[in-house]
């Protein structure tokens, strides 16, 4: 073993020049088997395991030598024994002991710092050698304070480097500095770093590596921490170092480029987000060269035993062919998030409805794709891409907590796109997990009570847009909501809320496009209010501010039948049917132009003016043959054709109608008609020829029962006007008896029949058969109310407590649903009558009075008021009761019935409040009046008078004797 | 067991340099009749492809292009080149060098189907499209159109885009929507000329739709592309005047100026617009509120230019005599006395990392063409670091020689194939996997094969039989290592060597006419120094810095 120390360091440095000598000729071989002590060896061997990264062969070398000769190197072989420390800091470095790496580079750095030597003499410098690495140890402390991402210290001694390593070609001042940029800006001093940086960026002299390199440092410590204008100019001049680069290249950067996007995101700043995704290579065109690759390996032929290697391979390439899309979605996800947030819903939708078309339905955010696809295609009016997505999501995520803001934008595309089945289906559907009143259901609220609008249900969309307009006052669709409600209000003929309602809408949005809709809508219920001066007020703006408008010309037609209903002038009048007319042909509104034809064929006639009518009916007859309002204008015109002496074209021309409808039972056109063609023809012929002609009709050929049966019955009417024998007439209803089925007749011959049979025939049970079948079978028909008010009359006289329940509530239905005053007076007073025959007088009196109360209910007041008499007299309130009888035989003395019961239940309280006198005068006065008349009343007073003055003698006999 | 080797690598020798014609390159033809052939190059010309099954193989034979579907053929450098600038997006330079490789048909295989010139001519449409030069793509289109047939199958076609620029260009709108009408994928470019032929309809709407399409499927595409698309987006917003929509442009006109317009917008954008683009953003940040930002990437705290540790103790190269094989700017060398163009060719999945070219064991190969074999005084330097106990180092085929390196249950092989003699083998000395070694082999012109390495500790030397002063073999040979055949073995029953895994950190193979010449070639080649696999001993570092001093 060859020990070196410190008194013998001259021999030292003889034995190693003899030693190297022999390393020389012998190999390396022979210096292994050196001592490890000696410093030769030690760092021989400690140099050739840290290359051979042999990390702690390296390291017990290197100890070994600062062991044995630590103490002394400095002193014993100078500057030199730091390059010991500083392969030990290399071997720490490389065991991950980083602090253990420091005090190493910081001992080669410090103490064994060359300066030692300037401050001995030549001779004491003899055999002393110079530390090569201390520059290197500098930096390498530097590097590892790195590591330790002490940024400030690694900052400090690179700037040391800087200045000492000057003219050291083991130091590149070009990577020092960038570190050193690197260090400042990692610990805040963002200029300095910046500085230091940016230079070698642009220099295109250094290697693309280290640019790129550069690039990023910047890109992750400098950009997020300064203002973007800096970072737009940082990456104008610079990207082309990142991006002209080999995809797959490129593609090594992409998750650095996302992170810094996604922070840019987090931070409110799209714009810079967007920025690092045009960094991003697009990882789908990475796909063919890995495809390349792993189709050739795929066709590699290869020994047996590769063949689990080549697999593996190959399913790493398969995996990582798959990351490719998952990762494209992730970007494009990014990018059109970005766009969405700042409204280019163009761009946005490209995004995500390519992310909904390719993410695949697994997705976890499928449906923020779908819903984000939904709403950008609305807000670009893309409806049926929105419709498209926005049905897929409701499909695939019926729970999702994005589907109320889905539901609201499909509900309304489906309205917008007319198609109201789907949005009053779906919209109704929707709402049904919402809580009323939430601002998320505001819109499919309002799409229901829309689309129930818009498919004829009235009723339910005046309560739906009543409820929205009263839940939502700022709701976000208040103004179609109004209007829509209008609009039912007008097809429900409540004209005055519809007035209402569409005047608060003109007034609260003057600027809407559907004004003039609402004017019109608005002057129309208005005039069947008979406000009229504001029905023309609003149907002149319609004339004088938009003409053009679809409503233009209707509004003429509506100031016409206002102007016409005001007794204006025929001109004016004429004036505005004539432009209606115009401008329905104008607009292309064939309805328009026949509806104001009819009107002055209407206004025409009425002034005698005969040619101008009969003008009018050719343009009709000719152009609108099909017309809805064909029927009215040829009844409309019948003055004119018989004016005119062509009243048997008139005749026929009805005759046609009734004829052509005869198929129909329940049609209101053969009803219409049908009286028409009666009436023309009762008024215009001669009685005979009437007769025949109905006669004609009965036996016609093809005639249907329906046919006959109305004319059945229109001759049993004209027999009954003629006043002829009841046996004439009940021969027609024995003719339409025969065969009769209701099923094939319309509703008027039926009720005809029953009546007959009721009234003549006493039949009632069988009448009302006939009444039922309408009843249970044409409910709103024609005649159908008095169907009702018919079979509850019969039923009220039954002796079965059940029959008069079933009366009562068929009452009750005529008052709640007929508006009919004649029916509703029989309804009451049928009422009245069955509590009056079941003795319940207390329920009867108020029915009774509210009979007396409506004054133009004439039936049976003399009835109504002996009732309510009645009712008093059986409560024990003989004084209003008394009141009431006298009321009645003062009021209505020739109504015996009643008159007579009056006077005699009047004589009779008197008698019993002991007034016998007076009640002989009330039976005497009765007398009177009505003692010549021969009624059961009045014989039953003579009676009485009798009676009572017996009485009355003989009781006064007996007090005066 | 060593006998039996010893015939395995005969056989393999036999097989591999056994005879034949001066090299040629591989290709692969593809045949009409559906079948696909790799095979030796010998030459091409209008008519037809000249080829032999292998480098040992005597027969030429031949397909006529009527056969001949279309041939890949072995890139040129020219090619290569090209290709290199175009997918790195450097469109200017790339049509530069396409236009050379067409200014040269005879070195590009024109015009069998497959050769560059027709590529090249493919390839600049390509470029033109990047650059949206309308008038030039239509133009290019036609000249393409005229080479279809002198290209491979799938380019015999017009793209829908190119149909549409074409229309485009002659202001057929319609037309040009047609063209893409029925694209099942469309790309950026699709929907680009889709914008540009509905703007040139008028139907704005349409257009700013089909311009979204472009710059939000561009991202990180051509910038050009991007900046087109916006820009007319914008314009046709602008037209539109929908108030409604003033949130939308604003953030288009921004992400213009912002991203792509150094601050500005276009030139002779009206002044309003340029002042929307300078106002607060509207953004809907409540929604931005909701994104989670993922982990930040792990930051490098590595020093950038921190060399491996190892190197890092080092005496600065400028102080050295020599230089490690790990400093040198690449990981193979071919040095000859002829001034050849080595080029390295990375095949079948094989990787460069910072230590070396990595090998995946299933045949990943890297060629290095330029070697000059003829040379009497052969070097071969390799460091490596094998992965599996099996597997091709190197191996250089030439007709009737070569050699090759090999490592076989951890012992390494050599085999040493002079022209016209036997396959001598050697066996060098053990490396485990996993282990990095290194050896030096010395084929003098002594007909002595001497090897250093290996941690052996000494010179090994070894004699050969062979007359021949060195491999005696035509020069211009590729060395390929890791796998000498990455597709089907040309000849039947032959067995493949396992291939390499594993990394070789340096390989150079220096040829010369005698010792001294070969190393002032590798002084020529190493930057001036002596290449070493590591350090040498302390004290001849310091020997040499006391020789520097006294200079």
């Amino acid at each position: 073993m060859i020990r070196i120390g410190s008194s013998r360091k001259k021999e030292s440095a003889r034995i190693v020049f003899v030693w190297i000598f022999g390393l020389l000729i012998s190999g390396l071989a022979l210096a292994q088997e050196e001592d490890v002590t000696d410093p030769v060896v030690g760092y021989n061997k400690a140099t050739a395991a840290v290359q051979a990264q042999r990390w702690d062969e390296g390291l017990s070398a290197a100890n070994a030598i600062i062991k044995e000769h630590g103490s002394y190197g400095l002193k014993d072989y100078g500057p030199v024994f730091g390059h010991f420390y500083f392969v030990r800091g290399l071997a720490q470095l490389g065991k991950e002991n980083y602090a253990g790496a420091v005090d190493s580079f910081k001992t080669c750095y410090e103490k064994f710092n060359n300066k030692y030597l300037d401050g001995l003499s030549d001779e004491e410098k003899q055999g002393l050698r110079p530390n090569n690495f201390q520059n290197s140890a500098l930096v390498q402390w530097a590097n590892t304070e790195m590591k330790l991402e002490k940024w400030k210290e690694a900052a400090a001694r690179y700037e040391k480097v800087l200045v000492e390593g000057k003219g050291d070609s083991a130091i590149n001042l070009i990577f020092v500095g960038v570190n050193l940029g690197r260090c400042y800006l990692k610990a805040g001093e963002l200029e300095k770093g910046y500085q230091y940086l940016v230079n070698p960026l642009s220099s295109e002299s250094h290697s693309d590596g280290l640019r790129e390199t550069i690039f990023m440092v910047m890109a992750d410590d400098w950009t997020p921490e300064v203002e973007y204008p800096r970072v737009r100019e940082f990456l104008n001049t610079y990207r082309s170092v990142v991006d002209q680069d080999p995809f797959i290249e490129r593609h090594d950067r992409n998750e650095r480029f996302e992170y810094l996007a996604q922070l840019a995101m987090s931070q409110s700043d799209p714009i810079r987000a967007l920025a690092w995704y045009e960094r991003m290579v697009n990882p789908n065109l990475l796909e063919p060269e890995l495809r390349r690759r792993y189709e050739q390996l795929e066709n590699r032929v290869v020994a047996k035993s590769l063949e689990a290697k080549k697999m593996e391979s190959l399913v790493g390439l398969d995996k990582e062919m798959k990351q490719l899309p998952l990762e494209y979605v992730r970007i494009l996800n990014g990018v059109g998030s970005i766009h969405f947030i700042l409204q280019n819903f163009s761009g946005s939708y490209v995004a995500f409805s390519q992310l909904s078309d390719i993410a695949g339905k697994q997705h976890e955010q499928r449906p923020v794709f779908l819903h984000n696809a939904v709403v950008s295609a609305a807000q670009t009016e893309q409806w049926k891409s929105a419709y498209h997505y926005g049905r897929q999501f409701l499909d695939e995520f019926p729970d999702h907590e994005l589907k109320p803001g889905v539901a609201r934008v499909l509900v309304e595309i489906l309205f917008i796109r007319e198609e109201y089945e789907d949005s009053y289906e779906v919209s109704g559907e929707v709402r049904a997990d919402m809580e009323a009143g939430e601002e998320i259901r505001d819109i499919p609220d309002f799409v229901f009570g829309a689309s129930a609008f818009q498919l004829g249900h009235y009723e339910e969309a005046d309560q739906e847009l009543s409820k929205y307009f009263n839940i939502y006052p700022n709701g976000e669709r208040m103004e179609l909501a109004q209007f829509f409600l209008g609009l039912s209000k007008v097809r429900l003929a409540k004209w005055a809320e519809a007035a209402e309602i569409l005047n608060s809408y003109l007034q609260k949005y003057p600027e809407s496009t559907l004004v003039p809709t609402a004017l019109y809508q608005c002057a129309m219920a208005e005039f069947m209010i008979d406000e009229m001066d504001a029905a023309l007020a609003k149907v002149g703006r319609v004339i004088s501010e938009f003409p053009g408008h679809e409503v233009h010309a209707v509004s003429w037609n509506l100031r016409g039948d206002i102007l016409a209903t005001l007794g204006s002038e025929f001109a004016e009048v004429e004036l505005c049917y004539l432009n209606g007319r115009d401008g329905g042909k104008q607009l292309g509104q064939p309805d328009t132009v026949a509806y104001a034809l009819w009107q002055l064929v209407v206004q025409t006639v009425e002034i005698e003016a005969w040619d101008k009518a009969s003008a009018h009916y050719n343009e009709f007859r000719d152009n609108h043959p099909e017309s809805d309002y064909k029927n009215d204008v040829l009844v409309a015109s019948l003055p004119m054709l018989v004016e005119q002496g062509r009243k048997d074209e008139g005749l026929q021309k009805l005759r046609d109608v009734v004829w052509e409808n005869q198929g129909e039972p329940l049609s209101p056109v053969l009803a219409e008609m049908f009286g028409s063609y009666v009436e023309f023809l009762k008024d215009e012929f001669e009685p005979e020829f009437f007769f025949e002609q109905i006669n004609g009709l009965q036996d016609q050929r093809g005639a249907t029962p329906c046919l006959m049966g109305w004319a059945t019955v229109a001759k049993a009417d004209a027999l009954e006007r003629q006043e002829v024998e009841q046996e004439k007439v009940d021969k027609e209803f024995y003719r339409l008896e025969a065969g009769f089925k209701p099923e094939e007749q319309s509703n008027y011959p039926v009720v005809r029949l029953a009546r007959w049979k009721a009234n003549v025939r006493n039949r009632a049970e069988e009448a009302k058969v006939l009444y039922q079948y309408i009843l249970d079978n044409r409910p709103g028909s024609a005649n159908f109310e008095y169907c009702l008010i018919d079979t509850a009359e019969i039923q009220a006289k039954s002796e079965d407590p059940s029959q008069r329940g079933e009366a009562m509530e068929k009452f009750l239905r005529v008052l709640a649903e007929v508006p009919n005053d004649e029916l509703q007076e029989k309804a009451v007073l049928g009422m009245a009558r069955i509590k009056i025959k079941e003795g319940d007088y207390g329920a009867a009196q108020p029915i009774w009075e509210q009979y007396l109360e409506n004054t133009g209910w004439r039936i049976s007041r003399p009835e109504a008021n002996y009732r309510l008499a009645e009712c008093f007299d059986k409560a024990g309130n003989t004084a209003d009761a008394l009141k009431v009888y006298v009321s009645i035989y003062a009021n209505f003395p020739g109504h015996l019935d009643w008159s007579t019961k009056a006077y005699l239940r009047t004589a009779g309280i008197t008698k019993e409040s002991g007034e016998d006198l007076k009640a002989l005068k009330v039976l005497q006065d009765m007398l009177k009046r009505m003692g010549h008349l021969d009624h059961a009343g009045v014989d039953k007073a003579k009676e009485i008078f009798v009676k009572w003055r017996k009485e009355y003698q003989s009781k006064t006999q007996s007090e005066a004797g | 067991m060593a006998g039996k080797f010893r015939s395995f690598i005969l056989f393999v020798f036999l097989a591999v340099f056994g005879g034949g014609l001066a090299s040629a390159e591989l290709a692969t033809v593809h045949l009409k009749d559906g079948r696909s052939l790799t095979v030796e190059l010998v030459s091409v010309d209008r008519g037809q492809v000249k080829w032999r099954i292998s480098p040992a193989a005597t027969q030429v034979q031949q397909f006529l292009r009527s056969q001949i579907e279309y041939v890949d053929f072995p890139p040129t450098n020219e090619w290569i080149g090209a290709e290199e600038a175009f997918q790195s997006g450097k469109v200017d330079e790339a049509i530069s060098l396409y236009t050379r490789v067409i200014s040269s048909p005879a070195s590009q295989y024109y015009p069998m189907p497959g050769n560059f010139v027709s590529l090249a001519k493919v390839r600049l449409l390509e470029c033109y499209r990047n650059r949206m030069d309308t008038e030039a793509i239509a133009a290019q289109a036609a000249i393409v159109r005229d080479e279809f047939s002198d290209l491979p199958p799938s380019y015999r076609r017009v793209a829908p885009e190119v149909a549409a620029w074409v229309a485009i260009s002659k202001e057929k709108w319609q037309e040009g929507v047609e063209a893409v009408g029925n694209v099942e994928v469309p790309n950026p470019e699709t929907y680009l000329v889709r914008g540009m032929a509905y703007e040139g309809m008028g139907a704005l709407e349409e257009a700013i739709r089909q311009y979204a399409g472009a710059y939000v499927l561009n991202f990180g595409g051509s910038v050009d592309l991007t900046k087109t698309s916006l820009r007319r987006s914008a314009e046709m917003l602008a037209k539109l005047k929908n108030a409604d929509r003033q949130n939308e442009l604003q953030g288009l006109v921004k992400i213009y100026q912002d991203l792509f317009g150094k601050g500005n917008l276009w030139e002779g954008a009206p002044e309003w617009l340029a002042k929307l683009a300078a106002g607060e953003l509207v953004v809907m940040s409540e929604l931005a509120k909701d994104i989670e930002v993922p982990e930040k990437p792990k930051s490098e705290t590595d020093a950038i230019g921190q060399k491996s540790a190892a190197l890092a103790g080092l005496p600065p190269i400028a102080d050295r005599t020599w230089i490690l094989t790990d400093e040198l700017p690449e990981r193979a060398y071919l040095v000859g006395p002829a001034e050849v163009e080595v080029t390295r060719t990375l095949n079948e999945g094989a990787t460069q990392s910072e230590s070396g070219y990595v090998f995946d064991g299933i045949g990943a190969n890297v060629e290095i063409s330029g070697f000059a074999a003829s040379q009497p005084f052969v070097k071969i330097r390799a460091d490596l670091t094998p992965r599996s106990t099996d597997g091709v180092i190197a191996e250089m085929q030439g007709g009737a020689g070569g050699f090759g390196l090999y490592i076989k249950k951890s012992e390494v092989r050599f085999a040493w194939a002079p022209k016209g003699s036997g396959v001598e083998t050697f066996t060098l000395g053990k490396l485990e996997e996993g282990s990095r070694g290194n050896l030096t082999i010395t084929c003098g012109g002594d007909r002595k094969i001497r090897v250093n390495g290996l941690n052996q500790g000494e010179i090994k030397t070894y004699s050969l039989k062979s007359k021949s002063k060195g491999l005696e073999i035509l020069d211009g040979k590729s060395v390929v290592l890791g796998d000498l055949h990455p597709q089907e073995p040309p000849n039947k029953g032959w067995e493949k060597n396992t291939p390499f895994e594993g990394i070789i950190h340096h390989f150079s193979v220096v040829s010369g006419k005698d010792g001294p010449q070969v190393k002032e070639l590798e002084q020529k080649a190493f930057k001036g120094k002596n290449p070493r696999f590591i350090p040498p001993p302390a004290e001849e570092t310091s020997k040499e810095q006391s020789t520097e001093g006294k200079k």
